[in-house]
């Protein structure tokens, strides 16, 4: 995990690329919104979309908050985990912190 | 520390997106807030489309004339809250609702009414052979736009549509005035209500003692001791014909505002205390009671685990007109979430009608619920 501090912010977004692609995609069509599509399932093709514009819309908005926090604590701990910092760190007499690089090493 | 890291992660994906979700709603309620502007120039901008009955779809001709009628009154009465809101809007809003106007009095906009009842409400306003209670929402229509613009030409059939309401409200002996042939809905009768009320508003004269006795029979008859209202009920004897639920009730609480605010008040908090709920920090409303099984329809929307979508969106509108800010930021925050507001100010699932109704519900005045009767 501590190899990929990047990870979590480049999921926010893609996450919020496919959420404004599919809303100006939804934009585009001028919905007569998903009540009204699936209530009158004449228009199925704008019904999936709006379904997935929705969707897409809740995994992005509940997801951010949780991968913010993902990415600064990764971040960091990657500055603290940093090989230049760990071969310093190895040198060091402390049993202490020789416990602390081997755990961040195995992480 | 990985499953610190995994707790918090699961903390903040509880609490703050229901918090995220309300942090620009100032710029939506607010009087000064920016973005009702938006929503009202992106509304224009729909209505101004060829709208037609054929655009609502909803599986039922007649529906689709219902929603068309009452996507250009909720516009009006939107500009109109707005331009209370922000006056140096008023002569933008006043062109706006002009247009809209035009159209709501267009005789194919109320032309689902006159095929079931074989006349046109406009035409027999002076006679009650039938009970056109659907006049109520072109007449709000119409009360918004002569709020906007006291010297509109149309204020003389203002009048005549009001007084034929109100009369016919006062001299029948049905417990109900019909929306149509054989069907009586009581919060078609608050829209009714909501109408006069609005009228009294523009004009500066107070209800009448008879209207006002006719509203305290209508809660007498068709609402819950917890404030909740039936969706149908039998005209003539004012015999329930289904259960409570969420979307009128809501619907007549937001109605109620503009005639008879303590009544709203009530039917507001019976909304929110009986039905209302709370997810992630998100408000929605129940369309039945918790244990009441039911489906949803034509006036629910979908239920999503037993709330409804028109109740929670009519909900918004009650929320502001009792003057609750906090039910009305829960609400608000599922609005936010569902409907999708895109760039140019407008909700993308909206619709021309769902756009129109959270235009109206966001700039709901808040109105003085005090009763010394009731309180």
């Amino acid at each position: 995990m501590n190899r990929r501090p990047w990870a979590p912010a480049l999921t926010i977004v893609l996450l919020w690329s496919i959420h404004q692609g599919l809303a100006h995609a939804v934009a585009h069509y001028e919905p007569i919104s998903v009540f009204m599509a699936s209530a009158g399932m004449d228009r199925p093709g704008l019904a999936l979309l709006c379904f997935a514009l929705l969707a897409s819309r809740i995994v992005a908005i509940f997801s951010t908050a949780p991968l913010l926090l993902l990415t600064v604590v990764q971040g960091w701990r990657s500055l603290h985990s940093s090989p230049a910092r760990t071969n310093a760190d190895d040198t060091a007499p402390s049993g202490l912190l020789r416990l602390q690089t081997r755990r961040a090493g195995q992480g | 520390m990985r499953r610190l890291l995994l707790l918090l992660a699961g903390i903040a994906s509880l609490w703050l997106p229901g918090h995220a979700l309300r942090l620009d709603a100032p710029d939506w309620v607010s009087p000064t807030g920016a973005r009702a502007p938006a929503l009202a120039r992106a509304l224009d901008t729909q209505l101004r489309a060829e709208l037609g009955e054929a655009d609502f779809a909803t599986g039922s001709r007649h529906i689709d004339g219902e929603w068309w009628l009452a996507t250009y009154a909720f516009a009006i009465l939107g500009y109109a809250q707005l331009a209370e809101h922000q006056p140096a809007l008023r002569p933008e809003l006043q062109v706006t609702a002009r247009h809209a106007l035009d159209q709501l009095l267009r005789p194919e906009v109320r032309a689902f009414d006159t095929r079931q009842w074989g006349d046109d409400m406009l035409d027999c306003l002076d006679e009650d052979a039938h009970d056109h209670v659907v006049l109520g929402y072109l007449g709000l229509g119409l009360g918004a736009a002569r709020l906007l613009d006291p010297a509109l030409p149309e204020a003389d059939l203002h009048d005549r549509v009001v007084t034929a309401l109100e009369r016919r409200f006062t001299t029948t002996d049905a417990a109900l005035l019909l929306s149509f042939p054989g069907v009586a809905f009581p919060v078609d009768n608050a829209a009714g209500f909501a109408t006069i009320g609005l009228h009294a508003r523009a004009t500066g004269r107070p209800l009448s003692p008879e209207l006002e006795a006719r509203i305290a029979d209508w809660e007498a008859a068709f609402m819950s001791e917890d404030g909740l209202l039936v969706q149908t009920a039998h005209a003539r004897t004012g015999h329930a014909t289904s259960p409570v639920r969420g979307s009128g009730t809501a619907l007549a609480a937001w109605l109620m505002s503009y005639a008879d605010p303590p009544l709203a008040a009530r039917l507001a908090e019976g909304t929110r205390d009986t039905l209302g709920a709370t997810v992630l920090g998100l408000g929605a409303v129940r369309e039945y009671r918790p244990g009441t099984p039911g489906r949803g329809d034509i006036d629910s929307g979908p239920l999503i685990y037993g709330m409804s979508v028109s109740a929670t969106g009519f909900a918004l509108g009650a929320a502001r007109g009792i003057g609750d800010e906090a039910w009305a930021g829960r609400l608000w925050a599922t609005t936010r979430l569902f409907g999708a507001p895109g760039p140019d100010g407008r909700f993308l699932f909206g619709g021309p009608l769902g756009n129109a109704i959270l235009l109206a519900a966001l700039t709901t005045p808040a109105a003085d619920t005090t009763d010394s009767e009731h309180s």
